[in-house]
């Protein structure tokens, strides 16, 4: 590195690029200088002022330009007469810091107590408390008592909701700001504000409707108080009482890593989740997770989950069974028939592998695609021209091409939307916006493009090579795209497009560069991957009119992705319109529920782990797909999904090498959260699941010559037309049983809900 | 009598350990005969657990969950909720919504009493857990709960805006008008 | 009468007393030992506790019966009759009173030769239900069980063939007519001192009770060779304890206190039972009374006294007995 600045904190010698400040310097040898109001990876303001260290830089002869040195040799020091804040302070050559000086520990004791002269000391009713940053450092560097009355507390609104997700406790309040920074630098979302001044100063929303952002639950994790509570873990349990479970959110195609905090729950009978915490993945999410993956987990307890088998009996009525008689009348039924297999998005590899083997090596004569069927359509162009193997967002620069295209980012990946903006804010990379409505990633385009409503495919193939010389001048292109309002075949028009654009630009098989889809879901590219190549790919597409005799359906929302059959036979966690009109329905466990993996839209394959037990006899899905392969005569004799992911990587060349042992290492990252480093980088929970690895893109392989080829785009693309923008908080089966986003859920009807650009 | 006593101890003591267990025959016997006769109890013996209320028929406990997390038999358990004016359990914003013990993992330490901010939670020498079932020997509040006191309503309460505001400190609460 | 049917009425009236004797003997062992503690003892099951044994007895019948995998399933299940059948046909040869006819089952004119074999079968119950049991506590108890019968017994018989000598017959009903002579001296105690001691200290290391129980000492051996046993195999081993509990009492009075002889028997023959309970009651209470006292002996202790002082003086005793009976003393 070409710009390291050497210092000494506390006369230990440390290196470190330029620009560093004092306290990430001390960090990284493992010197805690306490701080309230700095973040990593926020910008620093200086306004707690519980960092203060001694600095000194090397004194310079005035004469001769040189510093002065004593007579053996080392530099001496010239110390400032006050203390500076060591968040503001950027390291320079030969500083010396002093962190352990009388005056810095009068200094951090003297700021504790202002602190806490208005702060409540509620913490036995806090929900910060033991994870609380002022806890800990005040217990560190604080007095020991206080010598205020209580009386001459400040006291103020204790209950002042911000939005109806997050609220704010006024009294605990140290006025840090990095709530509002964060909503100012990291989301964009300019909702929260200081209002008043001196002891009167408080956050305060202004926008309409309050908090209105999809990130504000972050708030609350970077929050070195109690002053920000969500509505979904208000009073709901103590931190010390939580295990928490490395998890993979379930919600879109970015896969953030999230940690599943759970409890024991009388009323329930067994463990529940009380709330999601972000799991850091620099690789991933960072530390950052939006509210939808943070506040729909209630299903996985929902009073409506199936679970016993039900079987409709003479009478026409689904009627409780057991799996005994479930599994043997699924397995009579699809034998020697004709079985038109379907399975959801968000199941996992594993799940989709079996399943795919079961339709085609035993069953013989199955056929089997996945819901929602558009992605298939394109999803081997993602494997072939995704983003490179060793892309990283955050080395996405100066020089690099964002080119966003039919897609709402904030919309359908919300923390993808986090990283690129910071990539093209914060770092200079261009941004391109192809769009025929305007997204909030609009507002960072240095060029934006628009076309007529639904006809992304037909611009990708037709205009996209004006962009051309742009895009090969650029050190690095990364396309994302969306399928919204596109048919199958325009969809893969579109994506094929694209594909031939980073051929021609020559960013194919790169990293830091390629296609980068905005799929529905968590394991869109994972199922796809996972199925029999022929079938996924072919089948898909005229899904909707498919005819078989027997019908197997596995967490299938979409009525229109149901083929017609004389038996249906459904794998469900809910009693969903689909499964009410089904045969057999099969209560299956959630992700919650059970091990497996999943992978990303940028193909990053990770682990999930079980974090609660099963819900009454609910069975995973591929216990129940192995149990009908066993009475057809295959025995596969599976334990766990273990040995299934093994099976996979062994069939599949792109998850070659790939094991859950892979998938499970963890690595040191920066910045350090959680536990120890709580009120440093907030309390999200560091990675004890594994970063998990991403999978080459076809295009990087060697012996793949990367051909750009036409598709026709379809001309008259009517039934896009059917297809709205995708919202975050659209009603789905998930998210209409979140107990806290009840009022966000978007419930639809057919009309257009934003005017087309 | 001198000369007895010496044959005595030549035996080895030994009649005169039967002659010992033989007296304590005519003594007394010390038992206490439990249900029907009680000895008195130390001010400070640790019985069972009472849940207080202080006298304006609140409960004192806000469900902060400390006693579970002080309690070396991990024998407490409580879920918390939130008041409201209209639904008052406890001053401030948290009360126990379930509040459980086990007294079969009890081991009557007392932690719990040490660890509660507000005194809700005492072990009184009054009575002692007993039951025939080990479900029965899970104390909820309604056994743990102290009946409010006469002529004042119990919980939950439908209480003035601003009164309660706080769990802790001070009470009874500071009088803004004052 | 036919002679049969009175022995068979004699045999169900004799294993009726022997039961329900055991029952109230448990009660009256923990009764009195708790006064001897200055406790109360268990008066809650029934008034002063009387129902107490059949609580007791009602429990261990209900009781899971469980039986160790690895156990040797026959003897195991064997061995607890094998301890309580010889505890119960000792009383066979025992007159309980003054009417041949009605109070006793059987005048065996080797009376003494029977209760020494009858006594040293019992040991087969707990050195087999140790082994059987396939348990390293249960199998020690067995061992000491069979050493320490094996070591006491010698003893004890030689402290009858004293008794024998004196009496100059071997059938029970004649010894205890032998010390009737009219007044209490008659009595073998006052005679035979030395032999009454070494019977009642052999006696109690026969039934194994403190402070000779080393083999179910629970401090060491948890139960010994009951370690394995519950439920009613358990109660048939205890039944066997206390049956000969009885038996031994039973036994001292009528060799050494002069079995069921007393003032007016012979104008009231009923007086002779009362006698004869009484006496034995006394020893019983005497057997808890030691329980109460003495401490458990160490086993190289147990294993000394019997080999070394026993039965020496046993020994001496009886050759001191037939000097005195050649040289007419007696």
């Amino acid at each position: 590195m070409a710009d390291m600045i050497n210092l000494t904190i506390d006369g230990i010698p440390v290196a470190v690029p330029k620009g560093t400040v004092i306290v990430d310097a001390a960090k990284k040898i493992d010197n805690d200088i306490p701080v309230f109001c700095y973040h990593p990876k926020l910008k620093p303001v200086g306004m707690c002022r519980m960092c203060l260290v001694e600095v000194g830089t090397p004194k310079m002869d005035p004469a001769t330009k040189q510093v002065v040195k004593t007579e053996d040799g080392k530099a001496v020091i010239a110390w400032m007469p006050k203390l500076a804040t060591a968040c503001t302070t950027p390291v320079s050559e030969g500083m010396a810091v002093r962190t352990n000086t009388k005056q810095v520990l009068d200094a951090r004791n003297n700021v504790l107590e202002f602190l806490l002269t208005s702060h409540p000391l509620d913490c036995p009713i806090c929900d910060k408390g033991g994870e609380c940053p002022l806890q800990n450092l005040t217990l560190a560097h604080g007095p020991g008592v206080s010598r205020f009355e209580y009386e001459a507390k400040n006291h103020n609104a204790k209950h002042v909701p911000l939005g109806d997700l997050i609220f704010l406790d006024r009294e605990r309040c140290i006025q840090c700001s990095r709530c509002i920074r964060f909503q100012d630098d990291v989301a964009d979302d300019h909702v929260l504000q200081f209002h008043d001044r001196g002891r009167h100063m408080e956050i305060v929303t202004f926008s309409d409707p309050p908090f209105d952002s999809y990130f504000g639950g972050n708030t609350t994790d970077i929050c070195p108080v109690g002053a920000l509570t969500t509505a979904d873990f208000r009073f709901k349990a103590r931190p010390w009482e939580l295990d928490s479970t490395p998890s993979v959110c379930t919600h879109c195609a970015v896969g953030c890593n999230i940690t599943l905090n759970t409890r024991l729950e009388t009323r329930t009978g067994g463990h529940e989740i009380k709330r999601v915490m972000p799991r850091q993945n620099e690789h991933v999410n960072e530390i950052w997770t939006c509210d939808k993956g943070r506040f729909v987990h209630h299903f996985t307890r929902s009073t409506d989950r199936l679970t016993q088998p039900l079987v409709r009996d003479a009478s026409g009525k689904l009627a409780e069974s057991t799996w005994e008689a479930a599994l043997q009348l699924v397995a009579d039924k699809v034998r020697g028939k004709h079985v038109a297999g379907v399975i959801g998005d968000r199941l996992p590899n594993e799940d989709a592998f079996l399943f795919g083997q079961l339709l085609t090596d035993v069953i013989k004569t199955g056929s089997v695609t996945m819901s929602p069927a558009i992605p298939a359509a394109y999803a081997d162009i993602v494997r072939g021209f995704g983003v490179g193997k060793d892309t990283e967002f955050k080395q996405i620069g100066k020089g690099d091409t964002i080119l966003v295209v039919n897609g709402d980012l904030e919309e359908s990946a919300p923390v993808w939307f986090l990283l690129l903006r910071q990539a093209v804010v914060d770092r200079g990379a261009k941004l391109v916006m192809a769009h025929d409505h305007i997204t909030k990633m609009h507002r960072y385009a240095t060029k934006t493009v628009n076309y007529e409503l639904g006809t992304a495919a037909n611009w990708a193939a037709t205009e996209t090579m004006a962009l051309g010389a742009e895009l090969k001048a650029a050190r690095n292109v990364l396309i994302v795209f969306g399928d919204e309002k596109l048919s199958a075949d325009g969809a893969r028009a579109l994506a094929r497009a694209l594909a031939n654009i980073m051929i021609e630009s020559g960013h194919a098989g790169k990293a830091n560069s390629g296609l980068l889809p905005l799929y529905p879901h968590a394991n869109t590219q994972g199922v796809f991957d996972a199925l029999p190549e022929q079938l996924a790919s072919t089948v898909a597409v005229q899904h909707g009119k498919r005819q078989a005799d027997v019908a197997w359906l596995i967490g299938v929302g979409d009525p229109a992705d149901v083929p017609q059959a004389a038996f249906t036979v459904v794998q469900e966690l809910f009693l969903t319109d689909v499964a009410k009109s089904a045969n057999v329905v099969l209560p299956a466990l959630s992700f919650a529920e059970r091990d497996g993996s999943f992978t990303s839209g940028d193909r990053r394959v990770q682990r999930f782990y079980r974090a609660l037990p099963g819900m009454g006899q609910a069975k995973p899905d591929w216990w129940i797909i192995q149990e009908v392969a066993k009475r057809l005569g295959k025995s596969w004799g599976f334990h766990g999904t273990t040995e299934i992911f093994a099976a996979l990587a062994d069939s599949r060349p792109d998850y070659a090498g790939l094991t859950y042992e892979l998938l499970g290492v963890t690595e040191s990252q920066w910045p350090p959260v959680g536990r120890a480093d709580l009120y440093y980088g907030g309390t999200a929970y560091d990675n004890t699941g594994g970063v998990g690895a991403r999978y080459a893109a076809r295009a990087e392989q060697s012996g793949f010559t990367a051909v750009s080829e036409a598709v026709a785009p379809p001309s008259a693309d009517m039934e896009s037309l059917q297809h709205l923008p995708r919202t975050l908080y659209q009603a789905g089966e998930l998210i209409s049983r979140s107990k806290v986003l009840a009022g966000h859920v978007e419930y639809r009807n057919s009309e257009m809900t934003r005017t087309a650009k | 009598m001198s000369s007895v006593r010496d044959i005595i101890s030549r035996l080895g003591g030994m009649p005169m350990g039967f002659a010992t267990v033989l007296k304590t025959f005519f003594r007394k016997p010390v038992t206490v005969q439990y249900p029907e006769q009680k000895k008195p109890m130390s001010a400070r013996f640790r019985g069972r657990h009472h849940l207080k209320r202080y006298d304006d028929g609140l409960e004192k406990c806000i469900g902060c969950a400390l006693c579970a997390a002080a309690c070396p038999a991990d024998a407490i358990y409580v879920e918390a909720a939130e008041n409201t004016n209209e639904q008052r359990f406890s001053p401030g914003e948290r009360y126990s919504k379930t509040y459980e013990i086990n007294m079969l993992r009890c081991i009557f330490c007392g932690y719990c009493e040490d660890a509660c901010p507000t005194n809700a939670i005492v072990l009184e020498p009054i009575e002692f857990p007993t039951g025939y079932t080990r479900e029965g020997m899970i104390y909820a509040k309604d056994k743990l709960l102290e009946p409010a006191p006469a002529g004042v309503q119990g919980t939950p309460q439908v209480t003035p805006p601003g009164k309660y505001e706080r769990a802790i400190l001070p009470y009874p609460p500071i009088d803004a008008s004052v | 009468m036919a002679p049969i049917l009175l022995f068979f009425l004699k045999s169900v009236a004799l294993i009726i007393i022997a039961l329900a004797g055991f029952a109230y003997t448990t009660l009256l062992e923990r009764r009195f030992i708790a006064r001897l503690q200055a406790r109360i003892g268990p008066n809650r099951a029934g008034p002063q506790g009387f129902l107490q044994p059949v609580a007791d007895g009602l429990k261990l019948i209900v009781k899971e019966s469980i039986t160790p995998a690895q156990a040797d399933k026959v003897i195991y299940f064997l061995a607890p009759m094998i301890a309580v059948i010889p505890a119960l046909i000792v009383f066979a040869v025992i007159p309980f009173g003054s009417d041949p006819i009605f109070s006793l089952m059987g005048d065996l004119n080797i009376g003494v030769l029977y209760i020494l074999a009858i006594l040293s079968i019992g040991v087969y119950g707990s050195a087999l239900a140790g082994w059987s049991s396939n348990n390293k506590y249960a199998s020690l108890g067995g061992l000491r069980a069979s050493a320490q019968m094996i070591s006491y017994e010698l003893a004890l018989g030689l402290s009858l063939v004293a008794v024998v000598l004196m009496a100059s017959s071997a059938s029970l009903n004649d010894i205890v007519k032998y010390q009737q002579p009219g007044n209490i001296l008659g009595w073998l105690i006052f005679r035979q001192p030395i032999a009454a001691i070494i019977f009642a200290i052999c006696a109690m290391a026969e039934l194994a009770r403190a402070p000779f129980d080393l083999v179910e000492a629970e401090q060491e051996l948890t139960a010994g060779f009951l370690t394995e046993y519950g439920g009613m195999k358990f109660a048939l081993f205890y039944m066997s304890e206390y049956v000969k509990m009885i038996a031994m009492s039973a036994l001292f009075a009528t060799f050494f206190l002069g079995g069921w002889s007393g003032p007016f028997v012979n104008e009231v023959p009923v007086l002779s039972l009362v006698y004869f309970a009484i006496k034995v009651v006394i020893g019983l209470l005497i057997i808890v009374w030691v329980r109460a006292t003495l401490p458990r002996f160490r086993y190289d202790k147990l294993m000394s006294f019997g080999w070394k002082a026993l039965l020496p003086i046993g020994l001496a005793n009886v050759m001191l007995t037939a000097l005195l009976i050649v040289l007419g003393v007696y």
